[in-house]
């Protein structure tokens, strides 16, 4: 692996990630294609970045995500015309509300925090056991009395929901719908 | 070409491998081989890695280091939530040493135990409990929990807290704010606490809200919400509203780290952005301090309350150090 795009893929793309869903959800007709899209926008980024690291990030990442979602409906029959019109005049960036801020190792924290605590409860002590305590597998098993197997098991949905969590704050519990009305809009009644 | 969700699953695997203990020079090297067959597998990995170490950070949490300084004192101060066990010598030891979080202590549940937690202006603190509840502080919000034989107790000394109740019929969980407890046994909800005024939200179940009268003494009587309840509570009675769950909702809202309004005048919504905030809004008219506003904000962007304010209304903004006036033209 080329370190440099390593870091910089980290550094500079990831933590769009909750943006660019949002970006994507907002253009693209089906939500349950919203992950693999931007997986694939995340390949075609990074296999770019392997030749030159590109100057603005944060737009290439939304024209990427654009091109792409162009291609895929293109190749899509189901995927009426006006979605490709539309598509090409969804023009970067539509994400005015809520720019993306670099957190605080507090504001970190707390978000790790809110998205480990979004698990479902045996990910969740799994992956407290392995992280926090420093556990083995087998000391993790017999600490909850579950075999090692279902120790990988719960570990493997937990990492990857974790990361679900962490990149899109996809908050669970009340505050879900509230993340997605639009905010800060203040007006007399 | 494999899935997203094929790829996630290897990737999360090698990555628990890796830190699950009995990590060789050939894992390795089968890790490395593997990233090199594809860019979306070196993307997949390069994701959930960074998530991964992160979620490392949450030893800071345990540590206390939320709050920015310990918020406890005791014989380990780096293990959290602190326990103080009330029986010393052997015990101690032990229990200092084993409770690390209370996810996995369920015997704890037996012990009489207490720890004080806090959060400072602005901050929130996700606390889990050693029976399986959860206790969410909002700003600027300090508990101590006690978890007894035949109660579950928690003090609210100050601020805020949102509760989940593990149901234990046989214990219930009772929060105290001054003279009055808040009592429930399987259920959410939220209790508020300024100076001896008290207000609770009830999300879902049932609570009951009663006097800590001495025994024998003619309090006034307790009464029961239900979900949708919002209660607000002197020294001289309660008065309970019933509401929809989406307007309950609104009163959660600080768990997201949002302020939302609905019809709320100015005046209380400076004071809501107050709590959570250094710099303190100080609405200096009467006439504006009833203007009705609608909106959902950031509960520490307070610039953006104040500019958007500025921006729709006729009002006057001038800042002096850490406090924001606002006054009529």
């Amino acid at each position: 692996m080329v370190e440099g795009v390593n870091e910089w893929f980290v550094r500079e793309i990831l933590c769009h990630e909750a943006a660019l869903r949002r970006y994507v959800l907002r253009a693209w007709p089906n939500p349950s294609d919203v992950p693999d899209i931007c997986h694939d926008v995340y390949v075609r980024i990074y296999e770019s970045a392997a030749g030159a690291l590109p100057q603005s990030p944060r737009s290439f990442l939304f024209t990427t995500a654009r091109h792409l979602m162009i291609d895929r409906a293109r190749r899509s029959r189901i995927v009426s015309i006006e979605l490709i019109e539309d598509l090409d005049a969804l023009n970067v960036l539509i994400d005015p509300l809520s720019p993306e801020r670099r957190l605080t190792a507090r504001q970190q924290l707390q978000h790790l925090s809110v998205a480990l605590n979004g698990l479902p409860r045996q990910c969740r002590e799994v992956l407290w056991l392995q992280r926090v305590e420093g556990l083995s597998q087998q000391e993790i098993g017999s600490r909850l009395d579950i075999a090692v197997a279902t120790v990988q098991k719960h570990a493997l949905k937990g990492i990857r929901r974790l990361a679900e969590l962490f990149y899109g704050g996809a908050q669970t519990g009340p505050g879900e719908q509230q993340r997605n009305v639009t905010s800060e809009s203040a007006h007399g009644k | 070409m494999e899935s997203r969700e094929q790829l996630e699953n290897a990737a999360a695997g090698w990555l628990f491998k890796r830190d699950a203990g009995d990590w060789t020079e050939s894992d390795q090297q089968a890790l490395s081989a593997w990233l090199e067959i594809s860019s979306a597998r070196r993307v997949v990995f390069l994701r959930l890695e960074h998530a991964w170490r992160e979620a490392a950070r949450l030893k800071a949490l345990n540590a206390g280091a939320m709050t920015g300084q310990p918020s406890w004192t005791g014989p380990a101060a780096d293990a959290a939530p602190v326990v103080q066990p009330r029986r010393g010598g052997l015990w101690r030891g032990a229990l200092a040493a084993s409770v690390v979080l209370a996810i996995v202590a369920a015997t704890w549940a037996l012990l009489p135990q207490r720890s004080t937690y806090r959060t400072e202006v602005g901050g929130m603190r996700l606390v889990s409990l050693a029976d399986g509840s959860r206790i969410t502080l909002n700003t600027d919000s300090e508990v101590q929990v006690a978890f007894e034989e035949r109660e579950r107790r928690i003090q609210l000394r100050r601020g805020e807290v949102f509760v989940e109740v593990a149901k234990d019929p046989s214990r219930p969980f009772v929060v105290i704010v001054g003279e009055r407890r808040v009592v429930a046994v399987g259920t959410r909800f939220s209790v508020r606490r300024e100076n001896q005024d008290i207000r609770v939200v009830v999300s879902e179940g049932l609570v009951r809200m009663e006097s800590q009268s001495p025994a024998g003494a003619l309090g006034p009587p307790a009464s029961l919400l239900g979900a949708g309840s919002i209660a607000s509570g002197d020294r001289q009675g309660v008065l309970v509203q019933k509401k929809s769950l989406n307007d309950v909702t609104q009163y959660l809202s600080w768990r997201a780290g949002f302020l939302m309004f609905q019809s709320t005048s100015l005046a209380d919504a400076a004071a809501e952005f107050n709590r959570y905030n250094d710099d303190k809004i100080v609405i200096e008219s009467a006439g504006l301090a009833g203007l009705k506003i609608d909106g959902n904000f950031r509960s520490n962007n307070v610039d953006a309350f104040i500019r958007l304010l500025g921006k729709n209304f006729p009002v006057v903004i001038e800042r002096r150090g850490h406090t924001i006036h606002v006054l009529d033209p």
